[in-house]
């Protein structure tokens, strides 16, 4: 297994455009000069709203569909050639496995595409399906699996030849929550063997449990890449927390000039304040003011955003 | 290599799922397993077979003048007629009976009213018999006299058919004292059979063929199709084809690969079929034939060919029903092409091709594969029709091909006047006799003078003293030409009835064989000799040699009986008989004592279709289905295939003279040296708009185009060694035993370079389009 530092995906310049129609006249541009860098080892996530392009960027990536510019590699070979899909190991979104298949011969087939030998397959499969819940059910065809099986299943031909990295595309989509943290629990194991994990969701909750680093993808731009703690702590924009000593009066006085303020009365005497303020000389004058009307300050903080805010941010503006 | 097993794998993971091929295979070990049990045992024949009545017509008449004689075995056998099978007999030959194909089921009607007959008792009474003719008759003595035997009924029955053969020997001919019984275990559930013991292989050839044609070549393939369909598609349906190609496997491969994984599945079928049936023939029938075997990936072949445009719709609309709509419209496609090529080829062409050619001192003659008779005329350079019918058979008017018997023609030295014989059916379906006219210079050669022979006839020959001379079925027979006034009264009343002839009749012919006692098949070989005017005849196995009396009388002369009974060609020429069979050999034989001289062999495959010898004996010449021309040089005693330059298939050959072979090919007549091939002399004729359209658009069309149908040919060709199969003629059938008749030839292997470069070409557009395909 390649667990060595650096990078896995390195994609830069990629654009996609799709073209359609009797003359292939209609053009639509899915990537637009995507440079993007995934480092080894980690579970990155990739996030956008529908239409964003991360599809077509991990299709990109494993070669089934072709860049109209810029370059793309994946460890350390060019993207979708026969050497860097060897190590790579893909569950679609909304795949279909063929329903004649069992669990068994699903990991016979896909294993074998995979180069592996039939021993290999052998030796891998039982711990495999005892690792995503279908020990058991091996021989059952996959016509009658639930949802939740198939993925798991999907999730499990995907880790069969022990690839450095695993591309997963959209891998809790229909699984319970319970499965669902198993999941996450498997990919986090895997993570910790060294693996790098590629995943798009559009859980950001999931993302932003599981993921170090993402990157955010709308309308063909990536618009942020970065660790899950610099994105939720890095904007300066963050609202601010006041926790006041002091009567709720007194507070509204001070506050009266920002309509957007929230004040909630903790007690008589303690209050909580958040405002949204324009920049740090904003934030003094406020200061100043709390203090000229005798009321203390007992603790004030920038407050931590969700994924899903700076996610509704990004997004929202670039809308 | 592991990914190609495994797709293979997969494809039959698949198909053993889906329950499809367990049907399949089932069905066809159900099928032969009920055919195991299934043989044909050989028992002493009892009965009458309709191929061994030989002229229906004649032997109903003798029937129905038995009826007023006083006693003979026509009369008694009329007498135990019921009196409905005797009006039947009655309407049956009358002018109105049916021809054609409701003939063949009345022939067989009289054949089931004789067998229902042949096994009584009293079927034969010495003093019911008792006739000149039967005196006479050529029989053991102990036929005549009732054994203790017979009373037993298959003895009875036996020995009863022996005595009708020797009653009606001009109608009925008994070939073998052996029949056929279908078996099933060891039960006879059918027969005796109403064929030849030794067409028996010929029957199972053909049933064969039809088989592998129907269940494999059209519902196998067709049904492989149906369920092959979904396999392109599914496999590229985006939840599937997203995975397969995150996978370190080539595209093309596979595309490829699934593609061999929907042949596999045909290739089980057909090697079950076509296994089974090696076996069965082998096992119960005794018939080893390997080379059915090479039938398995024949079939696969065709498979693949129409697969690979049900595969190229599907990568490209992935869905199945589009694939086998396209299919579907791909073979209408094809057969049309081939429908097409094969009018123009078989039909149209072979109409307008020379087939008889006589050539004189002033006039150049020839009768074309749509039986119009023809003469070469100086001044427009083109062949003008003669002797032209005033009621043409439609397909005459239309140039088209007319299988059947052959016209002959004949001429006098200077080319003025022409015989012809147009030989009909009968009313039974079987050779009849032919019509013999007349065409004269003088009279811008219409047709005059009309006789009809006695019985079927084979050739019009003309003697050193001018004698119309027509061997016929049952003796030889000169044709006396009408006086010179009755011909214009003939005349006179033909252009007065704007064409219509006359009656006519048999009046004007002689037997001129008195004594001689022939029986010979419609179908039989009978030569002139023009150097000595004698006729050789072959007819299955024998071999008869007539010469001719100063007293212009033929009689026999030599008779030699062959180890064999197969259908063959005669011509004779000087001191010698070439005698050319259906297997592709050629036996030079010694006139007088008919003993093989030197043997020779035309192409593999092939058969021999036209045969001539030089008056002088010199040369000889084989003209085969395929247009080849093997010459016999009597001086080094050896035999070559000659090379002659002309754009069309040869279709005629006459000898001029011993250093002259005239070649029929397309519309010329060529004069070549029968040693070195070289044109000495031609007639050609003006070629007409439509052959531009075959050579120049319908032949290289058809030439590049793909041709699964011709397949069929191939297995053909496997199954029976042979490159050709008879035309079928108005009965319905194909004239096997008439090498003559008309045969479509064909190449079992023409086919395999156009659809091995079309399976070539659509798999490589479908490797295209799925490696340059986003999914």
């Amino acid at each position: 297994m390649n667990s060595s530092s650096g990078s896995v995906i390195e994609v830069s310049g990629l654009s996609k455009i799709y073209r359609s129609g009797l003359f292939r006249r209609r053009q639509f541009q899915a990537l637009k000069s995507v440079n993007l860098s995934v480092p080894a080892g980690c579970i990155y996530g990739l996030l956008g709203p529908n239409g964003a392009g991360k599809t077509t960027l991990i299709k990109i990536l494993l070669g089934i569909v072709s860049s109209t510019s810029g370059s793309a590699s994946v460890l350390k070979h060019p993207a979708g050639s026969m050497a860097a899909r060897r190590g790579v190991g893909y569950l679609p979104e909304n795949h279909r496995l063929p329903r004649h298949l069992t669990a068994t011969t699903a990991l016979d087939y896909y294993g074998s595409l995979s180069g592996m030998s039939p021993a290999q397959i052998r030796a891998e499969r039982p711990r495999l399906l005892e690792l995503v819940g279908l020990a058991g059910r091996e021989r059952e065809r996959v016509s009658g699996y639930s949802k939740g099986m198939l993925q798991r299943l999907g999730l499990a031909q995907a880790m069969l030849h022990r690839p450095p990295l695993i591309v997963l595309d959209e891998p809790t989509d229909g699984v319970d929550p319970v499965g669902r943290r198993e999941i996450r629990d498997v990919l986090k194991k895997l993570s910790k063997e060294g693996h790098t994990i590629f995943l798009n969701s559009h859980l950001l909750q999931e993302i932003e449990l599981i993921c170090e680093s993402v990157a955010i993808l709308n309308r063909g731009q990536l618009l942020k890449t970065g660790t899950v703690q610099e994105m939720t702590r890095a904007l300066t924009d963050a609202p601010l927390q006041f926790q006041l000593l002091g009567s709720a009066e007194r507070a509204r006085k001070v506050f009266a000039a920002y309509p957007a303020a929230k004040l909630r009365e903790v007690t008589a005497e303690a209050v909580e304040v958040e405002i949204r303020p324009s920049g740090q000389p904003e934030v003094d004058a406020v200061i100043d003011k709390l203090r000229l009307e005798g009321i203390s300050i007992y603790r004030v903080a920038r407050r931590e955003q969700t994924l899903e805010e700076v996610f509704m941010t990004l997004v929202g503006g670039a809308v | 290599m592991r990914a190609i097993l495994a797709i293979l794998k997969d494809a039959f993971r698949e198909a053993w799922a889906s329950r499809v091929l367990w049907m399949a295979l089932a069905a066809i070990l159900l099928v032969l397993l009920a055919l195991s049990p299934m043989g044909l045992d050989s028992v002493v024949s009892t009965q009458l077979r309709p191929y061994e009545l030989v002229d229906t017509e004649e032997f109903l008449k003798q029937l129905r003048d038995g009826a007023s004689a006083e006693a003979g075995p026509a009369h008694h056998i009329w007498t135990l007629l019921a009196p409905d099978q005797q009006d039947r007999v009655r309407q049956w030959l009358r002018d109105d009976a049916p021809q054609g194909r409701p003939a063949r089921r009345i022939q067989s009607s009289v054949v089931d009213v004789v067998n229902g007959l042949i096994g009584l008792e009293k079927f034969y009474q010495p003093d019911a018999w008792k006739s000149p003719a039967w005196q006479s008759a050529d029989i053991p003595e102990t036929l005549r006299e009732i054994s203790p035997g017979e009373s037993d009924p298959s003895v009875r029955a036996t020995t009863n058919l022996k005595r009708l053969a020797a009653a009606f020997p001009a109608s009925i001919n008994i070939q073998d004292t052996t029949a056929l019984v279908l078996s099933y275990g060891s039960l006879r559930v059918f027969g005796p059979l109403r064929l030849p013991p030794d067409q028996v292989e010929s029957l199972i050839n053909e049933i064969i063929i039809g088989v592998l044609s129907v269940f494999l070549g059209f519902f196998g393939v067709f049904a492989s199709l149906m369920v092959t369909a979904s396999v392109i598609p599914r496999t590229f349906e985006p939840g599937e084809i997203s995975l397969l190609l995150s996978k370190p496997v080539p595209r093309t491969v596979l595309y490829l690969t699934r593609f061999v994984g929907g042949c596999l599945f045909t290739l089980v079928c057909a090697g079950t079929l076509v296994t089974g049936t090696f076996l069965l023939l082998w096992l119960r029938f005794d018939l080893w034939r390997p080379v059915l075997i090479a039938c398995i990936p024949l079939y696969v072949f065709l498979f693949a060919i129409y697969y690979s445009v049900s595969a190229l719709a599907g990568a490209i609309w992935r869905n199945p029903i589009v694939s086998l709509i396209l299919v579907v419209v791909f073979w209408i496609v094809q057969v049309t092409a081939s429908v097409v090529n094969d009018f123009m080829s078989l039909a149209w062409l072979p109409g307008r091709q020379l087939e008889e050619l006589v050539i004189t001192d002033s006039n150049v003659f020839a009768i074309d594969g749509s039986r119009n008779y023809l003469r070469w005329n100086e001044t427009t350079g083109d062949w003008q029709a003669m002797l032209e019918d005033s009621n043409p058979n439609p397909l005459q008017v239309l140039g088209i091909f007319q299988p059947g018997a052959r016209p002959r023609i004949t001429a006098v030295a200077d080319g003025n006047t022409v015989f012809a014989m147009q030989p009909e059916f009968s009313r039974f379906n079987q050779a009849g006799p032919a019509r013999v006219f007349r065409g004269e210079a003088g009279d811008n050669f219409n047709r005059s003078g009309n006789g009809i022979t006695p019985e079927p006839a084979f050739g019009i020959y003309r003697t050193r003293d001018e004698k119309l001379v027509l061997p016929g079925t049952r003796a030889v027979h000169q044709f006396k030409d009408d006086p010179e006034d009755i011909r214009n009264a003939r005349n006179f009343f033909r252009d007065m009835l704007g064409g219509l002839m006359p009656g006519s009749g048999s009046a004007g012919f002689e037997n001129v064989s008195p004594g001689l006692k022939l029986a010979l098949r419609p179908d039989a070989a009978v030569a002139w000799n023009p150097a000595d005017e004698s006729i050789v005849c072959r007819d299955r196995d024998l071999l008869l040699l007539l010469t001719r009396s100063p007293e212009g009388k033929w009689s026999e002369a030599t008779r030699r009986t062959l180890d064999r009974k197969k259908p063959a060609l005669i011509a004779a020429g000087g001191d010698k008989v070439l005698m050319a069979e259906a297997d592709g050999s050629i036996e030079i034989l010694n006139q007088s004592n008919l003993e093989v001289v030197t043997t020779g062999s035309i192409p593999a495959g092939d058969k021999p279709k036209r045969v001539e010898m030089a008056p002088d004996g010199s040369h000889a010449a084989v003209l085969t289905h395929a247009g080849a021309v093997v010459v016999f040089h009597a001086a080094d005693n050896v035999f070559a295939t000659l090379t002659v330059d002309t754009p069309r298939t040869i279709s005629g050959i006459r000898f001029v003279d011993g250093s002259q072979l005239a070649i029929g090919a397309g519309r010329s007549i060529l004069i070549v040296n029968p040693t070195t091939g070289e044109t000495l002399k031609s007639w050609t004729g003006q070629i007409q708009w439509p052959v531009h359209l075959y050579d120049y658009v319908v032949k290289p069309l058809h030439a590049v185009f793909p041709r699964p149908g011709d397949l069929d040919n191939t297995v053909r060709y496997l199954v029976t060694g042979e490159s050709s199969v008879a035309v079928e003629d108005e009965g319905g059938a194909g004239d096997e035993d008439d090498l003559s008749a008309p045969r479509i030839v064909f190449n079992p292997w023409a086919s395999f370079g156009t659809n091995s470069a079309f399976l070539a070409v659509m798999l490589l557009l479908g490797c295209l389009y799925i490696a340059r395909s986003d999914f």
